[in-house]
């Protein structure tokens, strides 16, 4: 799907991370891998920290300390929220969804529109669609888009092909019906490949596979250990699905969207790691500074957070960026958006105990 | 070592693949493998490691499109990759 707004703005972004941090080289010694190997791969990935939580500290805890502190800033106020989108893959429970315990916790307006979408990497993507659609079909103003993952309790410590790249972290998105814009078009484009749904995947705790309690851990054939509750990555298959579909789609909406590389402030890219946005940058053209990957070296991968967190960071500056966006992952599923982003957008990074 | 490849015979590419995938992965007798991508000999994150040993010491760039489990699955395609890519083919 393709769809154009012309009347909307991100006005603030913040991210929330865990203060614990995970160290690679601490983590090597419970892998079966070679250790020269893992060090070897720690350059090329990006491996070195990760924020991964302590005690049981959920997606939502992180997301309640972003929406309060931007509240405290001034930057949002409980009572102009008239909706919000809580994507994620990990929520409080199965059943209420996430959005209905934040809007009792903030007070939201009762005819606030609550709502949970479970996605990851592609989630920020689908977050704003879903953002500027509100707004476009209703006379509201603001949105709030909560988007990332506590993801570190659901993947092995065994797994060398998962854990050193999952980064807990949760962001806090606003987005308001723009005055200052109004001809500035954001174009969107999200597509979906169903028959991937089993590249990655948590087998177990839904529905369809229930966790009976003596699920033990088993080792692939590529030295990794983990049981049906964790998150299980086919990594070969989603590597050659980083390394074709995303690179030629993007190129493709560049095309649509009349864009040359240089014509692009920053691509923020969803940080799978770090040889994966190398070679987006090759196929690109494009620069570090066009395409950082300071989050995933720094915080870890945390799904449908990665993209805000690098718009959260964006070094103070006083230009307006002309940035494409892009998600791909779990699904599976990929989208870019194409919009300018305000320097005050960005709100940094919250570290929480 | 890694120049002049392009003027080497193939047969000194393949030693030179081997070479490499032994320095990875010592134990493992590599031409022994019909599919070392299927035989589980050659795993997602070695490939990453492959192609970044590949493009630093034969000088090449290996496009997305050319990273498929097939083209790593044996010696002699590994060795025909690199021609291809050193040859501009």
């Amino acid at each position: 799907m393709r769809a154009y707004f012309d009347s909307f703005r991100i006005s603030a972004v913040i991210g929330v991370v865990p203060s614990s941090v995970s160290y690679f080289d601490d983590e090597v010694p419970n892998y079966t891998h070679d250790v020269s190997s893992s060090y070897k791969l720690k350059e090329i990935m990006g491996y070195g920290e990760h924020r991964v939580v302590t005690g049981n500290t959920t997606t939502c805890d992180l997301a309640s300390a972003g929406i309060a502190e931007l509240i405290s800033r001034g930057l949002l106020h409980s009572d102009e929220v008239n909706a919000l989108f809580f994507i994620s893959q990990t929520p409080d429970y199965i059943i209420p969804a996430t959005s209905s315990f934040l809007h009792g916790q903030f007070h939201l307006p009762a005819d606030a529109y609550c709502v949970d979408i479970n996605d990851g990497c592609n989630g920020y993507i689908k977050g704003l669609f879903e953002s500027f659609s509100f707004l476009n079909a209703t006379n509201a103003d603001c949105a709030v888009i909560v988007a990332g993952d506590v993801l570190s309790p659901l993947v092995s410590r065994r797994d060398r092909n998962s854990f050193p790249l999952v980064g807990d972290a949760a962001t806090v998105t606003v987005i308001r019906r723009n005055k200052l814009w109004a001809n500035d078009k954001i174009s969107i484009a999200i597509r979906n490949d169903g028959s991937g749904f089993d590249k990655l995947i948590v087998p177990a705790g839904g529905a369809r596979q229930k966790i009976i309690g003596n699920e033990v851990d088993e080792l692939d054939s590529e030295g990794n250990s983990r049981s049906v509750r964790n998150l299980r990555m086919n990594g070969r298959d989603v590597f050659a699905f980083t390394q074709t579909v995303v690179p030629d789609f993007l190129q493709e909406i560049m095309e649509v969207e009349g864009l040359k590389p240089s014509d692009v402030d920053r691509f923020y890219l969803h940080q799978a790691n770090a040889f994966i946005i190398d070679r987006l940058r090759k196929k690109l053209g494009a620069s570090a500074d066009q395409m950082p990957d300071r989050i995933v070296r720094k915080y870890g991968n945390s799904s449908s957070g990665t993209i805000p967190m690098l718009i959260a960071t964006e070094p103070k500056g006083d230009q307006i960026l002309r940035c494409m966006l892009g998600g791909f992952g779990v699904g599976l599923s990929w989208g870019a958006v194409n919009l300018m982003l305000q320097p005050t957008v960005s709100q940094g990074i919250l570290e929480v105990k | 070592m890694n120049s002049g490849i392009a003027d080497k015979s193939g047969q000194e590419l393949e030693v030179q693949i081997i070479q490499i995938l032994k320095e990875e992965r010592p134990e493992i007798d590599f031409e022994s493998s019909s599919d070392l991508v299927s035989d589980g000999l050659i795993d997602s994150f070695e490939i990453v490691m492959l192609i970044t040993e590949f493009e630093k010491k034969f000088e090449i760039n290996i496009p997305g499109d050319e990273i498929v489990p097939e083209a790593f699955a044996t010696i002699a395609a590994m060795a025909n990759l690199i021609r291809k890519l050193r040859t501009g083919g």
